[in-house]
């Protein structure tokens, strides 16, 4: 997904996220709501969380499992504390907030003295839905949730390529910096990555109904 | 659905699964695909922004932290004073302790250039034990030293009169000017005098003649100079 597509498009966001109501966020580029942010603005900077902390989330889970939120909580802390010292734009910033994260988790993981956590493999896909209101959200959830699990399932640098292009929104360049490879393995990697899920959703039959409709 | 031919992804297709352009993944035959990593960037859950008050806490607080001058200018402003104060105090009491010292060991025609610039630690510690130890040997100090320590700690203490008393009377490197003065309530009559004078005129203060007024008046003036 490009950014373009997270910050502008409101209604592909429905209800929890940013709502562009408020004169920082309504109507605003995406750079001018990092600059507002960048210069205090509180809208601005809570537009730069909705848009970026379900993808870090996302992210951060196939990484470090259940800790997940709290390695998030700590990135936004140095995100909010050293976001005055960013230069570059709002894609550059998602990659900058990321490559934050990503050093978060593997200090995590370090310091637990553990690898990256196991997701068995892409057969555990199934995860019970989240206590969410509506029956559609408890669908789309599941959906969500399911689908991270068997990203989570490829190995680890397919897992992160496809995470970070399709989930967090980078492109393979900026994707490339923040796991500091080179632009083509990781677009490998992201491809791979892909083929092997395609692989595995061929060779298990379809559901009773799709995810999403 | 057309499953069975999603097998083999090739570059450009993958590419644009990738980028997940809305409504063009229909289009690549791979609709099971599509849809996992539609779901997988699916709009944001209220339990994922969970943290959201608790990032913006740390974005207020970040921004407190980085423009402190802008919540108490004055109160910045009587504390650079205050410290100012000390340092001045500190340093030309030092300067005449020195001296003291030098003279006391009979050292002083050779090393008086050096002495006036200890760091401020060994200042504070001079200036104490040379006015707190009224020992015999010591004599010669009382004599040399008070005119120009008591003008530097007069200057400093009038200097910080505008802010704070209270502060300078807690103040070791103030004793000697205080002991001089015969009582913290005095210090400010007292210095107004010796201020008032010229150097070197002013005979009524204890121990003050001995020294020529040249050569104490450039000791406190030194160590100011290497304060900047």
């Amino acid at each position: 997904m490009q950014s373009a597509a997270g910050f502008g498009d409101s209604g592909e966001i429905s209800g929890v996220a940013w709502t562009p109501r408020r004169s920082t966020a309504a109507g605003a580029e995406p750079d001018d709501v990092l600059t507002a942010a960048k210069q205090g603005d509180e809208d601005a900077f809570r537009a730069l969380y909705r848009d970026l902390q379900p993808r870090l989330l996302r992210y951060l889970r196939v990484l470090v499992g259940a800790d997940a939120e709290d390695v998030a909580s700590d990135t936004w802390l140095q995100i909010a504390r050293d976001l005055g010292k960013f230069r570059g734009d709002v894609d550059g910033f998602r990659g900058w907030a990321t490559t934050i994260a990503r050093n978060r988790a593997l200090d995590h993981l370090r310091h637990q003295q553990r690898r990256p956590v196991v997701h068995g493999t892409v057969e555990d896909a199934a995860e019970p839905a989240g206590p969410d209101d509506t029956a559609q959200a408890a669908v789309d959830a599941v959906a969500t949730d399911a689908a991270l699990a068997l990203i989570a399932g490829l190995p680890r640098d397919q897992a992160e390529a496809v995470l970070l292009r399709v989930v967090v929104g980078l492109d393979a360049k900026s994707a490339a910096k923040v796991l500091g490879k080179r632009a083509g393995a990781v677009r490998t990697a992201a491809h791979r990555g892909l083929r092997t899920l395609a692989a595995h959703l061929d060779a298990t039959p379809p559901p009773g109904r799709t995810p999403l409709e | 659905m057309s499953d069975h031919r999603s097998r083999r992804i090739g570059r450009r297709t993958a590419e644009r699964l990738l980028r997940g352009t809305p409504g063009q993944e229909r289009a690549t035959g791979h609709d099971r695909l599509s849809d996992l990593l539609t779901a997988a960037s699916a709009p944001a859950r209220d339990r994922e922004l969970a943290g959201e008050q608790a990032a913006m806490a740390a974005f207020r607080d970040a921004r407190l932290a980085t423009a402190p001058q802008r919540r108490r200018p004055w109160m910045l402003k009587i504390a650079l004073a205050n410290l100012l104060t000390v340092k001045i105090a500190a340093v030309s009491a030092a300067a005449a302790g020195g001296i003291a010292l030098a003279a006391a060991a009979g050292t002083l025609p050779g090393q008086h250039r050096e002495e006036p610039a200890p760091t401020a630690d060994t200042n504070v510690v001079a200036t104490t034990s040379a006015t707190t130890t009224g020992k015999p040997d010591q004599k010669p100090d009382h004599s040399a030293s008070p005119s120009p320590s008591l003008k530097g700690l007069c200057q400093a203490y009038t200097a910080g009169a505008g802010s704070e008393h209270g502060k300078a009377h807690d103040n070791p490197a103030f004793s000697a000017l205080i002991t001089a003065a015969g009582g913290a309530d005095r210090v400010p009559a007292f210095c107004a005098d010796l201020l008032g004078d010229k150097p070197g005129k002013s005979d009524n203060t204890p121990g003050k003649p001995a020294t020529p007024p040249g050569k104490p008046d450039d000791a406190p003036g030194k160590p100011t100079r290497s304060e900047r």
